[in-house]
This record gives structure tokens, C-alpha cells and sequence, in this order.
């Protein structure tokens, strides 16, 4: 019989302690997926938020063509600014009819020369928001600076810039935290049961070491089972949270709109899905073969 | 030429000495009996053979392999070089007899395609052909004792070590046993019995026996056919 046989066998021997570390197992990954998807989903929150035009410089009324485009040559030239966008008088006004178009009246009520020329731009990095804010501010033509990624009482956009790394490092701080809690857990659970299977063929064991074992002949089988009882908590975990995430994304989607915390393109979020299975099945199978390794060197130590 | 030397081997476990300062050889296809009252050492002889056991002080060589000395992981090439058929058989319960076998078969890396041929021989050299599918649970004593004999000569060892395989069995059976042990020494391998069975070393009389008692060796009795054999060539000289 092979190895792999061998601990299929046993698996089918004893299957309350299989279901119980599989039951483990399954938990800890199913919980270590939505983690990882919520990690996921604020990462993705915080590139959205780097990636739209945080700073809208508005100009002064009397502000020439030849002011914008120096303004706007002036920041396409920094290398601390990407996505220079000008939003002339005219481009306001038809944005500001298309937010009416519901209520045309107010449309009419109003003419291109009341909204103020504008440029927007975005920091390649948010922690240049606040000086180049600063800078901008100085223009003589330049009216006003404000930011949009306000998230609600913040004043400043450093504020946002803390708030919204605070919100990503807690939610990755307090990912890993209960991933290591689980992950150690089923260790422990996991060396449990495989020292309580080896004490059941503590007889077995003695009997193959006398005869010349070597000690993987002896460890295989047992390493085996506990792969399988990763590979199948794995899964079962994996496909759990996959299918959470499956039923609960029209909502998310609808929840967070513009924000893609999940991937909307199916293939993207499958590949997802299977990346996260993949690391996963890593994850656990290093669990499974030192918990077991771990389990095994101990009591063959005592058989012998 | 010797396959096997105990040179003043001495093992004690706190105040107990199992064995004290025995020395002894073993030639190649010798056919050699360990006798003694129970608790004389004969089972710890096969211990530290295996190498379950370290002795306390002395050599022991085998096949040119220093025993005491030597490393933990090559304990396993050692065992799977020695048949050794133990006093409680040893044998997986929950393995039929074919099973048991290849077990060892597995364990000492014989190819595949080879198993059957070899499972069938053995078992038909220990009587057990019809046996072959049945649970140590199925078997007699006699029984049990030729499926560990036949887990032990399906390897091909050189060198077989039993420990007292006659030891609860009637004598008809006992008898069948010992002569299966002869029989496999005559195809060339060596043997070593340990036995109490007085009777069974009366009836084989060419048998060299070491005598051992409170783990001292008390009497090596070199076989009186062997003996005869060694002068018969002189006399044909003269």
C-alpha cells in the first residue's frame, strides 16, 4: 500500500477525530478568506481614493487662457502630480446641467461665466497633497484649493490621508492578529489529533521500527493525513467564504458603488478566488506537515 | 569466517545486569541455540543485535557493522538486514498474513513485481499457502509463529534471529517449527534460536549452544557432529 493509501485508510478508521480537525481547519481558512477579502477591499479603497483627482485648484473669474495653461504646463511638469485635468468655464456649466439634467430650470437659470475655471490633479503620492496644495494656493490667480477625498469631518487632507491608512493598517493589524490566533490554534488542534492517532498505532509504529523503518516510511502516512485534513478544512473554508462573498456582492456592489472592494469583472474575481485558494492550501499545509512533524518526533521519540 | 561477534558485552539497566561480559562468535551458516532459564538475557541478546538496545560496555560486529557505536539513522539498514522473529510475533493485527509480509517487503524497498513470487515461496516454505489472507487474530500459536518466521525469511536475510519461537507451542508443532529452521540454515543463512526447550536441543544434537545464566555465559557446547566432521579429513590424510 502506499502512503497516500495508507493515511486515506486511516482517515476512514477514526472519522470523528478527522472531522474534527477538518471542522478546525475549515473555520480558521474560512474566516482567514473574508479577512483576506476585506484586506483586500480597504486596499482597494484606498487606491480609489489616491486615484481621484484629490486637489481642484479654482480660479479667479478674471483668470486668462494663458493663466490655465500655465498653471496646468506649470503641474504637468511636477513630479509630484499626475492626471492634470482643466475644466474650463463652459465644461463646468454642462457638468453642472448634466448633475440637473432632472430639474432642467436650473440649468437655465444660470450661464457658463458664474462657474469658475478649474484644474485638478492628483498626487502621485498623498503625503504631497498638503504642499502642493500650499504652493497652488499662492498662484495670484488662483481662487481657492480644495480636496475630495473627504471622508466627512476632515479639514485637512492630511487628515484624510491618516484616517484612511489608520482604517487599512487596523483592518490588516487586526486581520493578522486573528489569522495568527486561528492559524496556532489549529496547529495545536491538529498536533492533538495526530498525536492521538499515533498513541491508537503506537503498536503499528513499534512494530515497523523493529523491522527497519525509516523514519519517513514511519512519518509518511501520518504527514499524508494530516495534509489531507489541511487540503479538505482548506477547501471547505475557502469555498465557504467564496460563496459568502458570491451571495453578498449585488449588495456590496450597490453599498460601495464606485469603489470596486471586490472585483465586478467576473474572471478578475475568480482569479482572485483561486490566487486565495492557492496561498491558503500553502498556508495549510505548512500547518498540517509541522503540526504533524512535530506531533510524530515526539511520540516516536517515546515509543522507542 | 564470523558474521557476528559479542565481545564482553555487558548491559544492566540501573543495579539489574541483563548481560555480563559475553563474548561469543558466530560463523556465516552456523546454526547456533541460546538456551537458559528465563531471565538468563537471551531476549536482550537480540535486543542489542537490533540495536533496541545499546550495551553498557563491549563490542558487538555484524556483517562487518559495528553495532554499539552506531548512528541512529542507520538503525533502520540494520534491522532490514536481519530476519528477527520475536518471542510476541510482532505481526500487525489488522494486516492479513500476505499483508504482514509485504509490509517488510515495502519497508526494506524490494520492487514491486517481486512481491508476489517471493510472499508465495515463503509461504509455502512455512506451510501457510492456505493462510495467506487470513488476521493474525485467525491463526493458531503455531501459526502465528510461522507468519513471523515467514515475515522474517521474505526479506532474504543472511542472518535469522528467533527468539524463543518454540516457546508456547506443543511439541508436534515446536518440532515442525525447528525442523523449518534447519531447513533454512541448510540453504545457507544463519541462524540463531533462543529456546528453554530442553528436549529440542537434546534432539538436534549437531546444534552448537551457548548457555547463558543471569547474563553471564556459562557454556558454549561446540556440536559433536562438526567435531567428528573437523577430524574426519585427518584421518583421511594419514
Amino acid at each position: 500500500m502506499s502512503h497516500l493509501s495508507t493515511s486515506f485508510s486511516n482517515v476512514r478508521r477514526a472519522p470523528f477525530q478527522a472531522m474534527a480537525a477538518v471542522s478546525v481547519l475549515a473555520i480558521t481558512f474560512f474566516v482567514m478568506s473574508l479577512l483576506a477579502i476585506v484586506v483586500y477591499g480597504s486596499e482597494q479603497t484606498l487606491r480609489y481614493f489616491e486615484s481621484r483627482p484629490q486637489v481642484i485648484a479654482f480660479l479667479i473669474q478674471d483668470a486668462t487662457d494663458a493663466d490655465i495653461d500655465s498653471l496646468s504646463v506649470k503641474l504637468q511638469g511636477d513630479t509630484r502630480v499626475r492626471d492634470v485635468t482643466v475644466v474650463t468655464q463652459e465644461e463646468a456649466f454642462e457638468i453642472y446641467k448634466e448633475a440637473t439634467s432632472d430639474n432642467p430650470l436650473l440649468g437655465e437659470l444660470v450661464s457658463p461665466s458664474i462657474f469658475p475655471a478649474s484644474v485638478e490633479f492628483s498626487a502621485v503620492d498623498l503625503t504631497y497633497a498638503d504642499e502642493l496644495i500650499k504652493e497652488v494656493s499662492q498662484e495670484s490667480y488662483v481662487d481657492s484649493v480644495g480636496f475630495t477625498a473627504s471622508l466627512g469631518s476632515e479639514s485637512e487632507i492630511g487628515d484624510v490621508i491618516s484616517r484612511l491608512t489608520t482604517i487599512s493598517e487596523t483592518v490588516r493589524t487586526a486581520g493578522v492578529v486573528a489569522v495568527g490566533v486561528l492559524a496556532f490554534t489549529s496547529f495545536l488542534v491538529l498536533t492533538v489529533v495526530v498525536s492521538m492517532r499515533i498513541m491508537m498505532r503506537k503498536a503499528e509504529i513499534d512494530i515497523l521500527s523493529l523491522i527497519g523503518a525509516s523514519a519517513w516510511f514511519i512519518r509518511a502516512p501520518i504527514v499524508f493525513e494530516a495534509l489531507i485534513y489541511a487540503f479538505i478544512g482548506v477547501t471547505l473554508g475557502w469555498l465557504g467564504s467564496a460563496v459568502l462573498v458570491m451571495y453578498a456582492s449585488p449588495s456590496i456592489f450597490t453599498y460601495f458603488t464606485e469603489i470596486e472592494v471586490i472585483p465586478k469583472d467576473s474572471t478578475t474575481f475568480f482569479v482572485l478566488l483561486v490566487v486565495l485558494w492557492a496561498i491558503e492550501l500553502a498556508v495549510g499545509s505548512v500547518i498540517a506537515f509541522f503540526g504533524s512533524m512535530f506531533s510524530v518526533g515526539r511520540s516516536i521519540r517515546s515509543v522507542r | 569466517m564470523p558474521v557476528l561477534s559479542f565481545d564482553k558485552v555487558t548491559k544492566s539497566f540501573g543495579s539489574i545486569v541483563a548481560l555480563d561480559d559475553v563474548s561469543f562468535m558466530v560463523d556465516e551458516g552456523e546454526f547456533l541455540f541460546v538456551t537458559g532459564p528465563s531471565g538468563a538475557g537471551k531476549t536482550t541478546l537480540l535486543r542489542l543485535l537490533i540495536r533496541e538496545y545499546a550495551p553498557t560496555s563491549g563490542q558487538i560486529v555484524y556483517n562487518e557493522m559495528q553495532i554499539d557505536t552506531l548512528r541512529r539513522s542507520k538503525v533502520p539498514a540494520l534491522r532490514r538486514s536481519i530476519g528477527s522473529v520475536f518471542q510476541d510475533f510482532k505481526l500487525l493485527n489488522d494486516r492479513t498474513v500476505t499483508e504482514n509480509a509485504r509490509v517488510v517487503l515495502a519497508v526494506t524497498g524490494v520492487p514491486k513485481d517481486e512481491w508476489a513470487t517471493r510472499i508465495d515461496n515463503v509461504l509455502e516454505l512455512v506451510g501457510l499457502s492456505k493462510r495467506a489472507d487470513l488476521f493474525p487474530s485467525q491463526l493458531s500459536g503455531g501459526e502465528l509463529q510461522r507468519a513471523a518466521l515467514a515475515r522474517a525469511l521474505v526479506t532474504n536475510p543472511k542472518l535469522i534471529f528467533a527468539d524463543e519461537p518454540t516457546g508456547n507451542l506443543d511439541w508436534d508443532t515446536a518440532s515442525g517449527v525447528m525442523d523449518l529452521l534447519v531447513k533454512i540454515n541448510k540453504e545457507g543463512k544463519t541462524v540463531i534460536v533462543t529456546t528453554h526447550h530442553k528436549t529440542l536441543i537434546e534432539k538436534n544434537p549437531d546444534i552448537r549452544v551457548i548457555e547463558l545464566n543471569e547474563g553471564k555465559l556459562v557454556k558454549d557446547t561446540k556440536p559433536k557432529s562438526k567435531k567428528k566432521k573437523e577430524k574426519e579429513p585427518k584421518e583421511e590424510s594419514k
